[in-house]
């Protein structure tokens, strides 16, 4: 590596640092400063909350939580945590580099590698936001280069603490350090001893959270989802990026018992990503190297006709370039609005605590954030209990008065907050909005910019 | 040139099968002035355009107001030409023009690789009378251009090792890309080719996965910039355009399996069938398999309903058309090497009879039954009566068929029409206006056109034969709908009630 190179590799990161900072630039600059997206309140109220007695208990759903060492972290200061992030974030792009180079993988590739990383809405996704998976993320790729440079010692302790950070992270570890052995065709006694370290934490984490009466099953979620971010997965690939790495992965195959069991291991990932949060993001990671190469791949043949290439190159480049920028937009125009925050900070002026906000999963960290309220349903709540879920979408669409008020005194529901979000859960105005438009036991408190507060009187 | 010369030149015969195939068309599309109901949204976009330049993205009168998704370079190029003749004329040649030039695209197509005139001529006439290809004969089809280009590409990826072919199949995929989204059918045709070729261990060319590699990029990034809304609206489900389950099983269900065969063609159905098999088992030409894997591309998405029926149809038996010059050729080859070799002009001879009975007579009948599904032109002088009359804003209640007939010729909003995407509950939406032609009741149609601002109901013999009514049952009570608009049986009602108030 020259120092041209170093100099490529160093304005990578320094664009992708501003890359992440590019959605709380915008929004500061259209007079909204705060940090965009639910997720991110809900780590905050966690990194606020988890202190005292119920250190296991969500403060924000009530529900139990498993351990996470990085929780234990006290900190309710947003922009602290926006700096720590955005430093994580071009940590992983330099461990992602050096792990690269530890690898014999060529620096041209490497760079190439690095920018589809730091381009990816996987990468935006961890790190323009506050998300637990950002530590996961650093801690393992910080194992993988120690040991890979033969540093035992300092390369497990990563490992021993990632099972406390994230069991179900720590468990795909486990799971790509196995491939990682089985396809290097190695077993070095580091990544051995890697192994056996890495499995004690994880019984350890699990009886842990035995002990604290953590259900670990309730944690793992399969829901489907879309996964391509152009069509508006949070998170997800770009298009581009699958095509290359479908490519990539073509290009890299070899014959192979060992090779059939990396890929098969690969495809059970992609499989698991259509599902899981977890498992796209791990992937994503994964996915990039393949598409790296095959991008690599497709620049250095010699193509049988030079139009043909420069345009195909020219339209990835124009696809990754739109669904960075289409994600980055996401983020700029996501909730909350000075619009959202006015909404909800008028239901907190008149609210009494112990009552109970009624509006979309989506909605519900936030709601909670800023009305220190509970929602009817959250997206943990959603996850765990299906049926409430339904029952939250049967009220959306009932017509019947005496069924949604019996629902709404029994789990104290005192406003109902309606956005854009919402409009999508309602059967126009036929169920919900029918019922509050027309009968006696709605009063509408609140309208402003698409939003609508209802307060139900009983 | 002497007048024997001329007769045996095959181009001769090829542009004598172009002209009575274009007469054949034009003379079936002018029975009627009007158009089949879609064409109207079409009629819409090209006025758009020659007005300002740009097509009507941002809709005022579909559903009410929405935003409208399509790739435009059809419109664009119906607006060109309206410049010079007026739009309606234009509107009822071009897409039949374009149709008809499949016969020249299939000639060429089959000559390249039958080196036989005879074979090619019977494939061009094949071609030119597709029973199913008739069907949108009066509706101003994309579909027209679309199958052109993409019959097209395939023959320029037969030769893209030959100068300039290459740059051909470039541009022509640019034109698709920007004509309609069906190139994704074309890249799915692409993908089971190279699975074919892989699995009968054939040559695959560098030019072609090249070619193909840059398809799959176009393809992908241009749909998904003209898309985006309705994949983040529907996700994945907006490959299926949001059509509602009604119309979707009426999509399906009109084609029966008996029918499917006859529309397609007996002898292209039975002489493709045979080209497919004989390339798996013996010869392994390559560009039968990229046909095939067309085939196959094609019946898949048709099997998921992701295509639907009648486009699928067309692809379908295009495509056997063409893949019937190869199993032409065998067949006279073995004929050639038999003591039948004699009769070969009388074969040829019996099997364009054989086509103009199983194809022209049924191509005659899908266009006599396609050309009685127009409106009538009392339901448009109502609606002119209706835009001279009516206040901007209001809003006409229709069956979804004639939604677009209401905007293009009263110019004011429609409750629904036919273009689904993005519309949230569609199905809810549909059902709302079959029940109001269909309740017995006042309130509830009252409560329905409420709901969706409409204060006018177009009552049409369309409407009545689709819902099996007389007249709704409630439209006697004077006091709540008034008839101000009339002309014959087509009837524009004025509700003048509201529901709980």
């Amino acid at each position: 590596m020259n120092r041209k190179d170093y100099l490529i590799i160093g304005a990578i990161i320094l664009g992708a640092v501003l890359l992440l900072l590019i959605p709380l630039a915008m929004r500061a600059l259209q007079g909204n400063y705060t940090i965009a997206g639910g997720e991110s309140y809900h780590q905050l109220w966690l990194f606020e909350g988890r202190q005292g007695a119920n250190q296991f208990i969500d403060p924000m759903t009530g529900t139990s939580m498993p351990i996470n060492i990085i929780h234990f972290v006290s900190s309710s200061s947003p922009l602290l945590f926006i700096g720590v992030m955005t430093f994580l974030g071009a940590l992983t792009l330099i461990l992602f580099t050096l792990l690269l180079r530890e690898h014999a993988i060529s620096t041209k590739n490497s760079i190439i590698i690095l920018l589809l990383l730091a381009t990816s809405p996987i990468f935006i996704y961890l790190f323009s936001g506050i998300t637990i998976y950002a530590f996961s993320i650093v801690l393992t790729l910080l194992a993988f280069l120690l040991l890979s440079r033969k540093l035992t010692f300092f390369g497990i302790i990563p490992l021993i603490i990632l099972p406390f950070v994230d069991f179900y992270w720590a468990l795909f570890t486990l799971l790509i350090l196995i491939v990682y052995m089985v396809g290097t065709g190695s077993t070095p006694k580091s990544f051995t001893y890697a192994l056996l370290f890495l499995v004690s934490a994880i019984i350890a984490s699990f009886i842990g959270n035995a002990t604290i009466g953590h259900d670990l099953f309730t944690d793992l979620v399969f829901s489907g989802s879309s996964i391509i971010t152009d069509i508006g997965a949070d998170p997800g690939f770009s298009f581009s990026m699958i095509i290359l790495s479908i490519v990539g992965l073509v290009l890299l195959w070899e014959r192979g018992l060992r090779n059939v069991f990396v890929y098969a291991i690969i495809g059970l990932f992609i499989f698991g990503a259509f599902f899981n949060n977890l498992i796209r993001i791990y992937l994503g990671f994964i996915l990039v190297i393949y598409a790296g190469f095959a991008f690599s791949y497709l620049k250095k043949r010699k193509w049988s006709i030079q139009l043909i290439k420069k345009t195909t190159l020219l339209l990835i480049l124009c696809a990754i370039l739109f669904s960075t920028l289409f994600y980055v937009t996401k983020i700029i125009r996501s909730e909350p609005t000075s619009e959202f925050i006015d909404a909800t900070q008028f239901i907190a002026t008149q609210s009494q605590p112990g009552e109970v906000v009624f509006t979309t999963p989506e909605n519900a960290y936030l709601v909670t954030y800023y009305t220190k309220l509970e929602t009817f349903i959250n997206p943990v709540r959603a996850e765990r209990e299906p049926l409430r879920l339904v029952l939250f979408e049967n009220i959306t669409v009932s017509r019947t008065l005496e069924y949604t008020q019996s629902v709404f005194t029994q789990n104290h529901v005192r406003y109902i907050f309606i956005d854009q979000s919402f409009e999508d859960y309602l059967n126009g105005k036929n169920g919900l909005i029918f019922l509050m438009q027309t009968s006696q036991s709605f009063v509408k408190v609140y309208e402003n910019e698409g939003f609508t507060v209802w307060m139900y009187t009983g | 040139m002497d007048v024997k010369r001329i007769q045996k030149s095959p181009y001769v015969w090829l542009i004598a099968i172009f002209v009575l195939v274009l007469a054949f068309r034009l003379f079936m599309v002018f029975q009627t002035p009007h158009f089949n109901y879609d064409a109207y949204f079409t009629l819409r976009q090209v006025e758009q355009i020659k007005t300002t330049g740009l097509p009507l993205y941002d809709d005022p009168l579909s559903y009410g107001g929405k935003s409208q998704m399509f790739a435009p370079f059809n419109y664009y190029l119906l607006a060109a030409f309206s410049f010079m003749i007026p739009l309606d004329i234009v509107a009822k040649i071009l897409p039949n023009i374009f149709a008809s030039l499949l016969v020249i695209l299939l000639y060429f197509f089959s000559f390249k690789h039958t080196k036989d005139t005879k074979i090619s001529l019977l494939i061009a006439f094949m071609a030119g009378f597709i029973p199913i290809f008739f069907f949108d004969i009066n509706a101003i089809s994309v579909n027209y251009t679309a199958i052109l280009l993409i019959f097209a590409i395939i023959y320029c990826m037969t030769r893209i090792n030959e100068k300039r072919y290459t740059e051909y199949t470039l541009i022509l995929m640019f034109l698709l890309v920007l004509t309609t989204p069906l190139a994704f059918v074309l890249i799915i045709g692409f993908l089971f080719y190279l699975i074919f070729l892989k699995l009968e261990n054939q040559e695959i060319e560098i030019k072609e996965i090249e070619s193909i590699l840059f398809f799959i990029f176009l393809v992908f990034w241009v749909n998904l910039l003209m898309y985006k809304q309705a994949f983040m609206t529907h996700g994945l489900l907006a490959i299926w355009q949001n059509i509602p389950i009604t119309f979707l099983s009426n999509i399906f269900s009109r084609v029966t399996f008996f029918e499917a065969f006859f529309t397609i063609g007996l002898i292209p159905l039975f002489f493709g069938i045979a080209a497919v098999y004989m390339a798996f088992q013996k010869a392994q030409n390559k560009s039968v398999i990229l046909l095939t894997g067309f085939l196959v591309g094609v019946f898949i998405l048709v099997w998921f309903k992701i295509l639907d029926l009648i486009t699928g149809l067309v692809f379908l038996s295009v495509t056997l058309v063409v893949l019937s010059a190869f199993s032409l050729k065998n067949f006279t080859n073995f004929i050639e090497k038999t003591k039948m070799n004699k009769y070969e002009n009388i074969i040829l001879a019996a099997i364009v009879l054989l086509c103009i009975v199983t194809a022209l007579i049924p191509s005659y009948i899908v266009t006599k039954d396609r050309i009685r599904e127009v409106p009538q032109s009392q339901d448009i002088r109502v609606l002119i009566m209706a835009q001279e009359a009516l206040p901007k804003n209001a809003v006409i209640l229709s069956t979804l068929e004639e939604g677009n007939l209401v905007a293009y010729y009263a110019k004011r909003k429609n409750v629904a029409d036919t273009n689904f995407m993005l519309i949230p509950n569609i199905n809810q939406r549909t059902n709302d206006i079959t029940t109001v032609y269909t309740t017995k009741f006042e309130t509830v149609a009252v409560g329905i056109m409420n709901t969706y601002e409409a204060k006018y109901l177009f009552v049409t013999k369309y409407a009545r034969t689709k819902n099996n009514i007389e007249e709704p049952a409630y439209i006697g009570d004077v006091a709540c709908f008034q008839l101000p608009y009339i002309s014959q049986d087509a009837k524009l009602y004025y509700l003048k009630c509201k529901i709980g108030g």
